[in-house]
């Protein structure tokens, strides 16, 4: 019976999460959203599985395959923890079906454990991209069954941990902030916090690497990654165990702790959920308020008061629209006040450094077009929309309120991180306006670009803001097009590099610019939503 | 005030929700619109205030065309939906505040209002607050008076009076009377037709999305009840 309940309550949260019944529908524009969605998804896989296998074949080459496995669970383990941390709040506490939830039969652990479920499933397809081709590699040549048998079951294990972290970093947020009064406010500064202490540490982490890298012969070095790893995340050293070793104690004990640790999660989370809940979603009521003086703004300032407060009052809203922005004004101040070799040994990407001095210009850029709060912001009107639909309001002014917001948030990051680049590159004037151009060119389009793609692919009705902020169709292209837009430039300078930089930058910033417009133009042609 | 000729709404699975309706709502209206569910009230009365785009027919709203001149009609119009779902990040205040500033509402003139209307339905205590927290009958009254704010000269109501308390009804039925005695007009629909037959003047019953009865309230009821009236025009389905 239990179980039953499970299933249906999974299945609704995959429908919904998945929004499969679109799929039926004969509406264009929703299969558009679903294809374009879908082309980012697989191009993201794509870059993923091939980084992954042409990590495992370099590790190989130089002898270290017994770290394949390490590096296999650590690396989708930390990527796991970084990206459920930022949806887990919302998808295990901002549902608008709480009170529904709540009134049926239904066991709160079913009801948590059908919500986990949704996360867990998603996560082990991310996983998969990560194992499988590592695995390929490592396994190829293997003949015996253990390891392929450890190999499968720990792909389908191996996110398991990550979820559960991720969940109880989540859900302790989400307790602490229940007990202040600004409830929204507090979730959002204890996420950030968490947020950019787990980047801190991974780019700590590759620091620490590249220092080894230079101090000890390869044959060392493999054991000092393992320990590493294995102190790092210590289910990681268990699995390889297990792969590398054949041995059955080190996977039950990675298998025992992937299950148990979940388990006891659900348990005390079903205890203390209600409570969690209670706590945010409760108001402060003053009811002594008077009506005192009212000051005046016009149509266009009290639409985009009315959206900045939406924006401000949403963790989930400001912690996944607006960390493009911070991430932005973090990297330009690591490399000003760290130097650039702390920024490549974070990206870990090969070759890099060759490039640097032409790309630098374009990272400001290309890390605010991930800041696009512009791309949901239709969709978040929800069950409001008839506010905006009967007021007489232009839609001019309506688009042009979202966007203001999307740069009062990220234009001063544009300031910031290029003022942080230019103190630590130090690039001639010529290329310093142009890098400070290209970031603002770039929130101006992410913005503009970022209302047109809503409005192509809106979703109104909709459960909790997750589904709309992290799974929508516009939040995903919406994030993904200026930062893609941005390393295409960035590539075309590196291929041109005869030419002069400034004079590079300087065209795509007029190119890139007269598109934004474009998209403005059509943008005021709109007559109703 | 307000004319619909002919006013036809398909939805996208070729079903009909509104077929040729035709009505006139004069100045001092007040305009019953009555009907089952599902027969095409909500849908009517959306297309009226701009929230559904509608195929066929015209609408006019103080003699202009809502589909040419939306923000004209809009600016003299008043809606309020059957489910007040508003702003849940904001204040009842900062609603009303905001809703004040796009009609172009003075700031002494919304206070006035907002003071008077805020205790005649005694939410005035509350406004201070989040949406978030208010019951729907709290929310009814905000979005009562964020309709009330601007002095509309049509009032647009869905179900107006549920999850209203007493009170709050009765004020809300004095309210209306008010609006008319200044020459403003008020449509609304409403499945309690006690109610709509001591209120209104004028009255019209839709089924599946054709007008079956439509005019004066004494001349349509006469020696009955609303309630029979219906029940004769909407028992032949």
């Amino acid at each position: 019976m239990v179980s039953r309940k499970f299933w249906l309550l999974l299945k609704v949260q995959l429908l919904n999460t998945l929004r499969l019944s679109g799929l039926k529908q004969k509406d264009r524009r929703r299969r558009a959203g679903f294809a374009a969605m879908g082309m980012v998804y697989i191009f993201l896989a794509a870059l993923i599985v091939w980084y992954c296998y042409t990590m495992a074949v370099g590790l190989k080459m130089v002898g270290l395959a017994r770290l394949i496995p390490l590096y296999a669970v650590t690396m989708g383990g930390l990527a796991t923890i970084f990206f459920t941390f930022l949806k887990a709040n919302g998808v295990l506490f901002g549902c608008r079906d709480y009170d529904l939830l709540m009134a049926l039969p239904v066991p709160v652990s079913v009801t948590i454990t059908s919500r986990f479920a949704t996360m867990y499933i998603f996560n082990t397809v991310c996983s998969l991209g990560v194992m499988a081709p590592m695995g390929v590699v490592y396994l190829s040549g293997v003949s015996e069954a253990l390891p392929w048998v450890f190999w499968i079951l720990g792909a389908m294990l191996a996110s398991l941990i990550p979820t559960t972290l991720a969940s109880v970093a989540a859900a302790l947020v989400a307790a602490v902030s229940s007990r202040f009064r600004y409830s929204n406010i507090m979730t959002v500064v204890f996420s950030l916090v968490l947020v950019f202490g787990i980047l801190g540490l991974s780019m700590k982490m590759g620091m620490m690497d590249e220092s080894q890298l230079n101090a000890a012969s390869i044959a060392a070095l493999g054991d000092q990654i393992a320990v590493l790893l294995g102190r790092i995340y210590l289910p990681a050293a268990w699995f390889g165990l297990a792969v590398t070793a054949h041995s059955i104690q080190a996977f039950a004990a990675f298998a025992g702790a992937s299950i148990g640790l979940y388990l006891v999660f659900v348990m005390i989370l079903s205890a203390l959920y209600q409570k969690i809940q209670n706590g945010l979603t409760a108001h402060g009521t003053s009811r002594g308020y008077q009506v005192g003086h009212l000051g005046g703004r016009s149509p266009l300032m009290a639409l985009y008061h009315k959206e900045w407060k939406g924006f401000i009052s949403s963790p989930v809203y400001v912690i996944n629209m607006g960390i493009g922005v911070l991430m932005a004004v973090a990297a330009s101040a690591v490399m000003c006040f760290m130097g650039q070799e702390a920024l490549l040994g974070a990206t870990n990407v090969p070759g890099l450094e060759r490039y640097l001095s032409r790309i630098i210009l374009y990272l400001p850029a290309i890390l605010l077009s991930m800041g696009n709060t512009a791309c949901v912001s239709l969709s978040l009107e929800g069950k409001q929309l008839w506010i905006i639909q009967s007021l007489p309001v232009s839609l001019r002014d309506v688009f042009l309120s979202k966007i203001l917001v999307n740069l009062t948030l990220s234009l001063p990051g544009a300031v910031v991180s290029s003022v942080f680049l230019w103190i630590s590159v130090r690039p001639p004037v010529a290329e310093a306006l142009v890098m400070f151009l290209l970031a603002v060119v770039a929130v101006c389009f992410t913005a503009v670009s970022g209302v047109f793609l809503n409005l192509k692919f809106p979703v109104y009705q909709w459960e909790n803001q997750t589904q709309v902020v992290k799974r929508s169709t516009s939040s995903v292209c919406g994030i993904f097009l200026g930062l893609i837009v941005g390393v295409v430039m960035a590539f075309v300078a590196v291929k041109l590099s005869d030419v002069p930089l400034w004079a590079v930058g300087g065209a795509e910033c007029i190119l890139w610019a007269a598109v934004t417009v474009g998209l403005w133009g059509l943008l005021t042609r709109v007559k109703r939503l | 005030m307000l004319e619909i000729r002919n006013l036809t709404k398909t939805y996208k699975n070729g079903k009909k929700a509104v077929d040729h309706l035709s009505l006139t709502v004069a100045n001092g209206d007040i305009y019953g619109f009555i009907g089952h569910n599902g027969a095409g009230k909500s849908t009517t009365i959306k297309s009226v205030v701009g929230v559904l785009d509608f195929e066929e027919g015209e609408i006019r709203i103080d003699g202009h065309d809502v589909k040419r001149e939306p923000l004209r009609c809009k600016q003299v119009t008043a809606y309020i939906p059957d489910n007040p779902d508003l702003y849940e990040h904001l204040t009842g205040i900062q609603y009303l505040n905001f809703i004040g500033d796009i009609f172009g509402v003075t700031p002494g003139e919304k206070e006035k209002r907002i003071r008077e209307y805020g205790d005649r339905f005694e939410i005035t205590q509350a406004l201070g607050d989040s949406i978030g927290s208010y019951s729907h009958g709290m929310r009814q009254k905000v979005a009562i008076i964020s309709a009330l704010i601007h002095e509309p000269r049509l009032l647009v109501l869905d179900e107006p009076f549920v999850g209203l308390d007493p009170k709050a009804s009765l004020m809300l039925k004095e309210t209306m009377r008010e609006i008319c005695s200044r020459g403003g007009a008020i449509f609304f629909s409403t499945h309690v037709l006690e109610v709509a037959q001591k209120l209104c003047n004028k009255v019209a019953i839709i089924r599946d999305g054709r007008l079956v009865v439509d005019g004066d309230m004494e001349k349509l009821v006469r020696d009955h009840s609303l309630e029979d009236l219906f029940m004769e025009v909407t028992d032949g389905e």
